[in-house]
């Protein structure tokens, strides 16, 4: 470039750095802050959870709250059931998915643009509109309270099909006319071609999927009604709605880490398929 | 045909799950329906019953307020700490993560959390404004502080996922245009209000539109915090919804605030997109 870096400039860009590391920090701090804090209580015996000044270290570390919450509440079933309807949820969604995405990217048929543009629609839609009648719907044939009535209206939402439809369009459609000249099928070509190079896509899917099940709230906290399938984001607000939970923040925090750890620890493991489900979203350029 | 072999199963459980439902709840928002017995046709009566119903305009009040109030924090809050990030910054790609993280856990854990932090006696936010000579709030109680409470909350959950789709934005503006713009004289700021700011003009139509949509549903961490009080000042349109179906029986009556509560959101979203021109 050949510019004179003048005196006044350089100062500048110093005391932006510096700016910059302040914010990063202040940022970093604030966030992690509350994170910090419920570990922190879980771990503390409850006689020092209400301690002033706060004591961000425990004096005398322990696991009771865990042991607490694991033998009083049926903390382990709620784990169990948040588990077996993510794992449902997602097995269900990807075949579905998968097959429902190939012909909006890549197959012309009379109604696409209808079908694409409703099921976009309701991508937009508050779920809490719909709640009504499917509870009445499902309370009528006895069988609300399942992991069925879970796991289903979660496979219906659009979005990971949505996701998967943008991947596959940048698949280059010359791969599928060549397999057509070679007499393959569409099927045959899905299953070869388009889902073997989608394996970072159909990852991302599944991530997202298992994540909206195992955190979905309104729904499953009005459809379950017992134990047997109750998850985690329900099973909480009856914990806490129940004996006084609600203050103990000892055994309230340890049950929410407990609830936390599996989603958080399989997010900063594969953060990068988050931002790359972002970049799918057609968001980008 | 083979287009429709595909999509078939998908489709069934759409229309089963999601777009029957959907249409459903209009037509049993025109019914008297409680969980059992026959539902009876009444028209628009539940429309006139819930719209003259105080409860109902202070929830749709409390839901405006509440979608004011976090989402201004959420979109330039989610912009700003992009554009952090973006610097070449050591120790960037840790604080991006931690800013991220909260977007990965449960909304009751999240009413949970910040139950305890806003505890009025021992929790942690009281004494670090005492810390620093503020006065004491009893926030969750307080009529005034208990919706902004609920607010910072909300943001602190959810403000990593728009700064990860800004900052994926951010990425596809050309240097180019950075460096026209410092030829021409532009200063740091006017280079972010004239480059920045329009190069994310794609992220600006799903971020904010996305945010408002989130806030007008607003349930879960309201529910575990304060119940919707303390005097009803957090009581939302989906506790409404709530309260209305399940807990008074009232299921046509509900339908009807979920009919109204998808038309405030159709309504708001379509006026963001042609703000945006892109409708």
């Amino acid at each position: 470039m050949g510019s004179v870096v003048r005196p006044g400039h350089r100062r500048r860009s110093d005391f932006g750095r510096l700016a910059g590391y302040v914010a990063l920090l202040v940022v970093t701090v604030a966030m992690a802050a509350p994170l910090l804090w419920m570990v922190t209580t879980a771990l503390k015996p409850e006689s020092q959870i209400f301690q002033y000044p706060i004591q961000w270290i425990p004096r005398t570390p322990t696991l009771g709250n865990f042991a607490n919450v694991l033998t009083n509440y049926p903390i382990g079933r709620w784990f169990f059931n948040s588990l077996i309807v993510a794992v449902l949820t997602t097995a269900v969604s990807l075949p579905l998915y998968g097959l429902g995405a190939y012909p909006l990217a890549r197959l012309q048929f009379p109604g696409k643009k209808l079908v694409f543009l409703v099921i976009l629609a309701t991508m937009l839609m508050p779920a809490e509109g719909t709640m009504v009648p499917l509870f009445l719907g499902l309370s009528r044939l006895r069988i609300s309270d399942s992991y069925f009535s879970l796991v289903m209206p979660v496979v219906a939402n659009a979005f990971g099909l949505y996701l998967l439809t943008q991947f596959f369009q940048s698949i280059p459609s010359e791969l599928r006319d060549a397999a057509l000249m070679d007499g393959a099928t569409d099927l045959g070509i899905l299953w070869r071609i388009i889902l073997p190079l989608s394996r970072p896509a159909l990852t991302t899917v599944a991530i997202y999927t298992f994540m909206a099940s195992w955190n979905n709230f309104v729904w499953p906290f009005i459809v379950s009604n017992s134990d047997a399938t109750r998850t985690l984001p329900a099973g909480l607000t009856a914990l806490i709605g129940g004996v006084d939970v609600g203050t103990r923040f000892g055994i309230s925090m340890a049950s929410a880490l407990i609830a936390t750890l599996p989603p958080v620890v399989i997010f900063v493991a594969l953060q990068r398929y988050f931002a790359q489900g972002i970049a799918m979203t057609g968001v980008k350029g | 045909m083979t287009a429709y072999l595909f999509l078939a199963p998908y489709l069934l459980v759409f229309l089963l799950f999601l777009l029957l439902p959907a249409l459903a709840s209009v037509g049993v928002s025109f019914t008297r329906w409680g969980i059992l017995g026959t539902p009876r046709w009444l028209g628009v009566q539940n429309y006139r019953t819930i719209l003259t119903d105080a409860m109902f305009w202070k929830a749709f009040r409390n839901t405006l307020y509440f979608t004011l109030l976090t989402v201004p924090p959420l979109v330039a809050g989610g912009l700003g700490l992009a554009v952090l990030f973006n610097q070449p910054l050591r120790g960037r790609v840790l604080a991006r993560t931690v800013v991220f993280v909260p977007y990965a856990i449960m909304v009751t854990v999240v009413g949970m959390l910040w139950s305890w932090m806003f505890n009025s006696n021992f929790g942690f936010v009281n004494f670090y404004m005492q810390a620093v000579g503020l006065p004491k709030v009893a926030w969750l109680t307080d009529a005034v502080w208990a919706m902004p409470a609920v607010a910072i909350s909300t943001v602190w959950w959810q403000i990593g996922t728009n700064m990860v789709i800004y900052l994926a934005g951010l990425q596809e503006i050309p240097a180019e245009l950075y460096e026209a713009a410092r030829v021409d004289g532009s200063g740091i700021w006017k280079s972010f209000l004239y480059v920045t700011v329009p190069g994310l003009y794609l992220m600006h139509v799903f971020v904010i539109p996305l945010s408002v949509i989130a806030s007008l549903r607003a349930f879960g961490q309201i529910l575990v915090m304060t119940h919707g009080g303390p005097f009803g000042q957090t009581y939302t349109l989906v506790q409404h919804l709530y309260a209305t179906g399940w807990v008074n029986f009232r299921m046509g009556e509900a339908s009807a605030v979920g009919v109204v509560l998808l038309l405030v959101t159709l309504l708001l979203t379509v006026v963001q997109l042609r703000y945006f021109r892109a409708i």
